[in-house]
């Protein structure tokens, strides 16, 4: 929030120096492979649009921007008649003086007023501006396919959704305003000074011209050996977390010296490659920052020879003393702007990127859905992977569940269950074939309606930090609290809720009260009661659950499932035996997801294939006990 | 819900004293260096203002007798001969402090992970994992940015008014006060502004962060709320979350705009006063035209550089809260080891003698725990969740050390054992199995170098990997991805349990709640704990009814006092024993047992059947 606003009142070059650094910084880390120049007009191209939205109060910031800047140029103005009137040039009583001093002291005020007005004003519109930009892109990310938040990704979009975006208010609140204030100023005093003298104009801008190609031989030096400080940064980074995330096992393994030492060079290789990559850029770059500001290089001996020779009088001379040497302010301005930009513009193309993001195409005339009947017939699917190369997971799938009927999907770990399960929710649709529900095909039925028909108990149970009455009515926000309560019975989690310091009002997530796996998932049992879809999908619902709870959840999923159409995954094959039909998944080599097996729990262990195979272990696993083990060992 | 990590081992900061102190004391042997830097800065100030002065001069001269061609060219000499030395000295403060800084950054580096490395295990696993890639990332590149950029420009530019004020004061005094008065005025001004920021900066920080949680919490949520259609501005907190971002920062624009620019505007009231004092004292017959000259041109000189300290207080506050986060690490309480290894424990029995524990003060989690593990038995931990089961491995591996009371092995009082004699006799199954970058024969045998082929080749057959590997091109010299991501979780779990046979000792701690696993990989990962647990010291966070059953002994624990009470051992002794007993075993049994049964159905179809 700090701003010095646009400040041409310095000319020495001390503090340009911490541009210099920030550029090189900003170098260090965006990666440059280009002239800088360019970087700033792709960047400004890409923000830019960001402001269109409430565009009206950017305009206005940038106007009083301006205005702040004139007043702050008239004070060197003033500066300068009185430096005329000490040098004799003009004459005056001191009534004028004192006036001048009296204008000085209005523009003063004015140029921070005005400043603080468009600050606040920029202020107000950016975060108006963010506010709308977080909404549009949340809503875009409900809608498109949920491949594109797998859990790989979701960190990076929620890095993009809370600090990219807030990110933008440098732009918008800043450095729009800035830029725009500096370029109007550059524009306008490039002019003034042309038109008092176009020689001694000409001597001023010449050390900002001759500045500028040595930075971009500075930087094309600089990038030639940029792959390798990136790849020295990011493997010194990558060796620090693996260190701190496998601390554990590197003690107990006692590795901690030579995790150490690895680790330590890592770091070591990292300092000292940014000590010799500074070495490198150092010189152009400290000659740039001090030829930027520095130009009064030009003006006093292109000035004084004109002087002698009678060229310019001294008044002339004067003007560019104490203009001509503000005169690169506003290029330090820009080049702050610049320093900045490859921040910016990475966290501007990764909310591009989800902001554009392909949707799910959506109908919105609703269907007649009255038998919830479940086919899939030919569905073939590929995910995408963070690379952008498409993955098989399933092929061929075709199946039909019959209303009030229990389907299981069983298979090894990757046969692509999860991903079947989610596609009768159109989380993803299918690259191939259809998926069905009472014979309309799902992407023909309003999403909404879709949602009204099926439930989905997820194995990684997600509470919303709310209350534990507005998480039940998650998918009924109008629901009444004995309506609430009722689910609440119905999936076994009442008296837990009950007991919690304030009963349906406890506040949940993480800074409020913890709850077991088990007790979150019987809350997540209760909205799925409370929603009353036909429809239940049920992805190893238990599989977070401690041991404790899990027999009240399975109580709360028999009361839940019973005369519902029902789909659940299962590891644990003991509780699928009594389902209609089981569906056996296999990938078989790391291929796509394929059904090999249909039936019952009979009819497949009587078969003899993968299930009997599947059931077999996990006869066995639940045989080993572990007591027996470690005397069979002392023993034998 | 308080950090237990935080609180049990922060003591009063002993390494953070404010961000240019404990700069200053990171920067150690090096400091010359930086001096150095930070004098070739003034020195290119200097430089620079000798251009300047040389313009004053020049006016000086055309208000009295003109210039000569020799003084002409006298200018040009000195403008010409100052702007090379600005260059020279520029660079060379650039460069000294660009490689003391990062010399220093890599140390400070190092000093911090050499840290973590001595502080209780239980610290680094548990919240502080996260903070500590924070801090040894972006907090130590802050300090850096800081140390290397912003600290020489603030105190170039506090110095260099310094220097020119105290020109002036030889010119003229009673102007030079003038001219400083409005800096005076500012200073106190800009002090009050600069707390009021850091109050303000944290109030935002503070409501940002729950805010952002939220929003979020919505990514992380998309999954349920699509399933429950709520996305996007239907959904209540989502759309709750940004416009409280909105509106925090809203009103933190209200306040802060005026703040940021009150002290710059007070400064630049100079102006306005140097030129009225000016033509007060000129016009008085006081002063002559040169003097008021020398104001007129230099008074912009000296507000400008204090304009720039202005721009860099939120660097400041940056790498003043990275350091401080960086001290709060630093500042960490290391465990105790002893300094020369005394004799190794006996054998493989642990015990508990009335061990209490808690990971804050006053709120006891385990009380009198005292329970004996012999080798070739199992102990099986059972009780609802929260009791503390999965704090008493923790205990045994020192993850922790007991508030109260002894953890030993054969023996020796855990804190008398160097962290190698106590991991040679402990070996501990992670559920979140961490496996390093490297080749799966890397993994397996990373407790012991000295290990042959054969014992390779016995451990992975043991832990059921041998057939997995032997599908794979390069068998066991597959490079496994960071964290082994290639292999799924049942493969990785095997590859640790190799690991852990081939480290051969004589404890094994386990916590049977495992994330799921298909039953082909269950089944393996079962018959390979087998393999591992033969003839050793087991004690386990039982959930399974066969490890129940056939353990040794089991200690029921439970919270006797109710639910903020600590956790105790009520019931102890075989499966057979506590059934007979009933009481809290008794429900607990009947609970799992009825879950293990448990099969889905429709009771219709099933009773028509």
């Amino acid at each position: 929030m700090t701003s010095a606003g646009v400040d041409l009142s310095e000319t020495s070059s001390v503090e340009l120096t911490d541009q210099a650094a920030a550029g090189l910084d900003a170098v260090a880390a965006g990666g440059v492979d280009e002239p800088a120049r360019r970087r700033v007009g792709e960047g400004f191209a890409l923000l830019f649009p960001f402001a269109r939205d409430g565009w009206p109060g950017f305009a206005l910031a940038a106007a009083l921007a301006i205005g702040s800047t004139v007043a702050h140029l008239g004070v060197f103005y003033i500066v300068y008649r009185v430096v005329l009137v000490a040098v004799g040039v003009d004459e005056a009583t001191s009534g004028d003086l004192y006036r001048l001093a009296a204008v000085a002291l209005v523009l003063v005020v004015l140029d921070h007023v005005l400043l603080a007005f468009s600050l606040y004003i920029s202020h107000k519109s950016a975060f108006a501006t963010l506010a709308r930009l977080r909404v549009r892109v949340g809503e875009r990310l409900g809608r498109v396919p949920l491949g594109f938040l797998t859990r790989r990704r979701s960190g990076e979009v929620q890095r993009t959704l809370a600090d990219d975006i807030e990110k933008l208010e440098l732009f918008l609140a800043h450095a729009l305003p800035d830029t725009v204030a500096a370029v109007s100023v550059l524009s306008v005093t490039t002019v003034w000074i042309f038109i008092v003298d176009w020689r001694l104009g000409l001597a001023t801008v010449a050390t900002v011209l001759i500045a500028f190609p040595i930075m971009a031989r500075g930087m094309s030096q600089g990038s030639a050996k940029m792959g390798d400080y990136t790849a020295a940064m990011s493997r010194m980074n990558g060796s620090v977390v693996e260190f701190i995330r496998g601390m554990p096992v590197i003690r107990v393994f006692n590795r901690s010296g030579a995790t150490f030492a690895e680790t330590r060079n890592a770091i070591e290789g990292a300092a000292r490659f940014q000590s010799d990559w500074g070495r490198d850029v150092l010189p152009s770059f400290s000659l740039f920052y001090v030829l930027v500001v520095t130009n009064v290089l030009g003006i006093v001996p292109v000035g004084v020879w004109l002087w002698r020779s009678g060229s310019i009088d001294t008044r002339t001379l004067l003007f560019f003393f104490v203009f001509g040497l503000g005169y690169s302010l506003p290029v330090v301005k820009l080049l702050e702007f610049m320093t900045n930009i490859s921040h910016l513009t990475f966290g501007a193309s990764a909310i591009l990127t989800l902001s554009e993001a392909e949707v799910l195409a959506e109908v919105e005339e609703r269907v007649e859905i009255t038998s919830p009947r479940l086919e899939m017939s030919g569905v073939g699917f590929a995910h995408v992977g963070p690379d952008g190369t498409p993955r098989r997971v399933l092929d061929d799938i075709s199946f039909t569940a019959e209303p009030g009927t229990v389907t299981a999907l069983v298979g090894p770990s990757g046969s692509g269950k999860t991903t079947l399960a989610k596609m009768l929710c159109r989380f993803w649709d299918p690259d191939d074939g259809s998926v069905r529900i009472d014979g309309h095909d799902v992407r023909r039925v309003p999403f909404e309606q879709l949602m009204e028909q099926i439930s989905f108990v997820f194995q990684e149970t997600f509470l919303f930090d709310d209350t534990v009455a507005a998480n039940i009515a998650l998918g009924r926000a109008e629901a009444s609290r004995a309506e609430i309560e009722a689910a609440a019975v119905a999936a076994r989690a009442h008296d837990f809720i009950s007991e919690l310091p304030e009963g349906y009002e406890t506040r949940l997530g993480e800074r409020a009260v913890r709850l077991s796996g088990g007790e979150k998932q019987r809350i997540t049992l209760a909205r799925a009661f409370l929603k009353g879809s036909p429809v239940v999908v049920l992805d190893e619902a238990t599989a977070f659950a401690d041991p404790e709870n899990e027999a009240a959840i399975q109580d709360g999923i028999a009361a839940l499932i019973e005369g519902r159409t029902v789909i659940m995954i299962a590891h644990r094959l003991s509780t699928v035996v009594g389902a209609d039909q089981i569906l056996v998944l296999d990938a078989v080599d790391g291929g796509p997801g394929r059904l090999v097996e249909r039936g019952n729990h009979e009819e497949l262990v009587a078969e003899g294939g993968l299930y009997a195979r599947l059931w077999a272990a996990f006869e066995d696993s639940e045989r080993v006990a572990l007591g027996d083990a470690v005397r069979g060992g002392h023993d034998g | 819900m308080a950090d237990p990590t935080e609180l049990a081992w922060r003591h009063e900061g002993a390494f953070y004293a404010g961000p240019v102190r404990t700069t200053w004391r990171l920067f150690g042997p090096r400091r010359s260096v930086f001096i150095l830097a930070i004098a070739f800065r003034f020195a290119a100030a200097i430089a620079a203002a000798a251009q300047v002065v040389t313009a004053v001069w020049v006016a000086e001269q055309l208000r009295t007798d003109g210039l000569s061609s020799d003084e002409g060219w006298a200018v040009v000499a000195v403008v010409a001969g100052a702007f090379v030395a600005q260059y020279l000295f520029m660079y060379a403060s650039n460069r000294f402090a660009w490689v003391a800084t990062f010399e220093v950054v890599g140390e400070i580096r190092i000093r911090v992970l050499g840290h973590v490395q001595r502080l209780p295990l239980g610290v680094v696993d548990g919240r502080l994992s996260g903070d500590l890639s924070a801090v040894m990332t972006s907090d130590i590149d802050m300090v850096g940015n800081f140390a290397h950029n912003s600290l020489p420009v603030l105190i170039g530019a506090i110095g260099l008014p310094i220097a020119v004020l105290t020109a002036l004061v030889f010119t003229d005094p009673l102007l030079a006060v003038a001219t400083g008065l409005s800096i005076l005025a500012a200073v106190p001004l800009f002090r009050w502004t600069n707390s009021r920021f850091k109050t303000l900066a944290l109030v935002r920080g503070d409501s940002l962060a729950a805010a952002n949680s939220r929003i979020v919490e919505y990514v992380q949520g998309m999954a349920v709320a699509r399933a429950f259609g709520v996305t996007g501005a239907r959904n209540q907190l989502f759309r709750g979350a940004v416009d409280d971002v909105r509106r925090v920062n809203d009103l933190l624009a209200v306040r802060l705009t005026p703040l940021a620019l009150i002290s710059m505007g007070v400064v630049q009231l100079g102006v306005p006063l140097v030129i009225s004092a000016t033509t007060y004292w000129w016009f008085g017959g006081r002063i002559d035209a040169g003097t008021a000259l020398v104001f007129f041109v230099l008074v912009l000189r000296v507000y400008g550089p204090l304009i720039q300290v202005a721009t860099q207080v939120e660097t400041l506050r940056l790498a003043d809260a990275a350091l401080e986060r960086i001290g709060r690490i630093l500042d960490l309480d290391p465990q105790s080891e002893p300094a020369t290894p005394g004799p190794d424990p006996a054998d493989g029995t642990v015990r508990f003698d009335g061990v209490g524990f808690g990971y804050l003060d006053g709120v006891p989690v385990l009380d009198g725990i005292e329970f004996e593990a012999r080798p070739g038995t199992t102990t099986a931990i059972v009780g609802p969740s929260g009791a503390g089961k999965t704090t008493i491995l923790n205990l045994v591996a020192r993850f922790w050390d007991p508030g109260t009371g002894s953890v030993t092995i054969g023996g020796r009082d855990l804190r008398e054992l160097t962290s190698a004699q106590l991991f040679a006799a402990v070996t501990v199954v992670f559920q979140d199995v961490y496996l390093f970058q490297g080749t799966i024969r890397d993994n397996i045998l990373c407790g012991r170098d000295d290990a042959t082929d054969e014992q390779l080749h016995r451990a992975a057959a043991a832990a059921r990997i041998d057939e997995f590997v032997s599908t794979l091109p390069l068998g066991y010299d597959t490079p496994i991805g960071e964290g082994g991501m290639t292999l799924s979780g049942g493969e990785r779990q095997r590859v640790s349990i190799a690991r852990a046979i081939v480290k051969d000792a004589p404890v094994v701690l386990l916590d049977e709640a495992t994330a799921s696993m298909d039953p082909i990989n269950e089944q393996a990962v079962r018959r390979g704990l087998a393999s591992l647990v033969a003839g050793r010291t087991l004690i386990v966070v039982a959930h399974r009814l066969s490890t129940i059953r056939s353990a040794d002994q089991i200690l029921v624990l439970d919270r006797a006092d109710g639910p903020d009470g600590p956790a105790r051992i009520v019931q102890r002794g075989t499966h057979d024993e506590l059934l007979a007993e009933g009481g809290r075993y008794a429900d607990l049994w009947a609970d799992r047992e009825r879950a293990t049964q448990w099969r889905a159905t429709r009771p219709g179809l099933v009773a028509g059947r």
